[in-house]
């Protein structure tokens, strides 16, 4: 039993109350969908998802609003080359070899939705803070002769769930029924401490997402 | 005088059995996932061999040294052999086990003739080299244990993919050494070998 293992316990705990708290106070609740595509600032960009994630959002004013969103990233094929060798003299000492990176991810956060510009207007303006868990697979492929090359320093397929964090920011427009918006966030990779020596690192998203709000409840 | 003297040895044997307890591993085994029971291939100084041999995976002793009395075990061995004849003998040697058998030590070796002025340039020429050995400019030579292996002399093929050297003193070495090779002692062949060493000026001996 590690300290890390308390830390996680307890903050689970803490965002679990947290969760309970805020949705038996809510006046009103929305479920939103949205889409959208995000590109990892953690390897400069390299590789890109697509977005489809829904929120439920709890207000109680027009100030604050407490999110719970589920995400899922559908991976865009990262396809590049790297080098194999041979020590067979039968063939050539080099051959390039196809490498496919399938970059997905799953992520369940709580969020904060913090008005800062026009409140009393049709235009609001949020800040936005998440916490959750989020898990992330990258998987590696190799096309290349497998019986008689062989790959240097090859890339594999790497898997982490853990907690992490992102913040962004948001405008939003208000309709009569419903509400539209558009949301910029920047998350961090999952906490951990990778343990395979991989060209690439864990995804740290920059999300471009826009959605629909649909009034469920209101008291 | 007794009962001092016992807490008194006890004092001075836990210090020492903690230090000798004290452990450090220079080897980095990262599994290839397309054949397994050895490790990828790379160039970054994860200071391992492996290979199959007759099939069965066969890997270096992990390069690993304990605090007291400080003593490294390393994997890896270049030699220079001094001959009458007109050429000298290169000698790499990796020392290791197969996998499944801690207790099957062996050896693997690599035997070139070289030049009687060969040097640690000549060494770091290799790089980017495929060589076939044939028996008439070298041959790989194996030990190993607890293995129905009979015929020791193979012929093969080695690629080094980095042989870097430099020196470091008065006959003092050190580099780095990686590559792939394979080889057949007729009733048993060695597949898929790869090796990659960070060469200390303790291993290189010329």
């Amino acid at each position: 039993m590690t300290l890390y293992y308390y830390m996680k316990k307890i903050l689970t705990l803490v965002l679990f109350v947290t969760l309970c708290a805020n949705c038996c106070k809510a006046q009103q609740i929305y479920a939103e969908p949205m889409i959208g595509y995000q590109l990892d600032l953690n390897n400069s960009g390299k590789f890109k998802q697509f977005n489809t994630g829904l929120q439920c959002s709890f207000t109680k004013g027009k100030g604050y609003e407490f999110i719970l969103q589920v995400q899922r990233s559908w991976p865009g094929s990262t396809v590049s080359a790297d080098s194999s060798f041979t020590a067979n003299p039968s063939f050539p000492l080099y051959a390039a070899a196809k490498k496919t990176i399938l970059p997905s991810a799953f992520s369940f956060a709580l969020g904060h939705r913090f008005a800062v510009a026009g409140r009393k207007t049709d235009n609001i303006f949020f800040l936005l803070f998440y916490t959750g868990l989020t898990s992330q697979h990258i998987a590696v492929s190799y096309d290349y002769d497998k019986n008689n090359y062989t790959v240097l320093n090859p890339d594999q397929t790497q898997h982490r769930t853990n907690l992490y964090i992102a913040g962004g920011a948001e405008y939003m427009h208000l309709f009569n029924k419903g509400r539209i918006f558009f949301q910029v966030t920047a998350s961090s990779p999952p906490y951990g401490k990778s343990t395979y020596p991989s060209s690439f690192h864990f995804m740290g998203p920059l999300a471009f997402n826009a959605g629909y709000s649909l009034s469920l409840k209101k008291n | 005088m007794k009962n001092i003297f016992i807490p008194q040895l006890l004092s001075f044997l836990l210090p020492v059995c903690l230090l000798m307890s004290c452990y450090k591993n220079y080897t980095r085994y990262y599994p290839d996932t397309d054949n397994e029971g050895i490790a990828i291939f790379s160039n970054t100084g994860n200071n391992l061999l492996t290979c199959f041999i007759a099939g069965k995976a066969w890997q270096t002793n992990n390069r690993a040294t304990s605090l007291f009395p400080g003593r490294i075990n390393y994997e890896v061995f270049i030699t220079k052999q001094q001959t009458a004849s007109p050429m000298d003998t290169l000698y790499i040697t990796w020392t290791g086990h197969y996998s499944a058998d801690s207790n099957a030590a062996g050896t693997i070796r690599l035997i070139l003739p070289v030049a009687k002025n060969f040097s640690y340039k000549n060494l770091s020429a290799l790089q980017g080299q495929r060589l076939h050995v044939d028996t008439t400019n070298g041959f790989f030579y194996t030990e190993l244990n607890g293995s129905a292996t009979s015929a020791k002399k193979g012929i093969g093929n080695i690629y080094f993919n980095r042989a870097a050297f430099d020196s470091i003193g008065p006959s003092s070495y050190s580099g780095k050494m990686s590559g792939l090779f394979d080889a057949d002692f007729i009733s048993y062949k060695i597949t898929k070998g790869r090796f990659d060493h960070d060469i200390t000026a303790q291993q290189i001996n010329f």
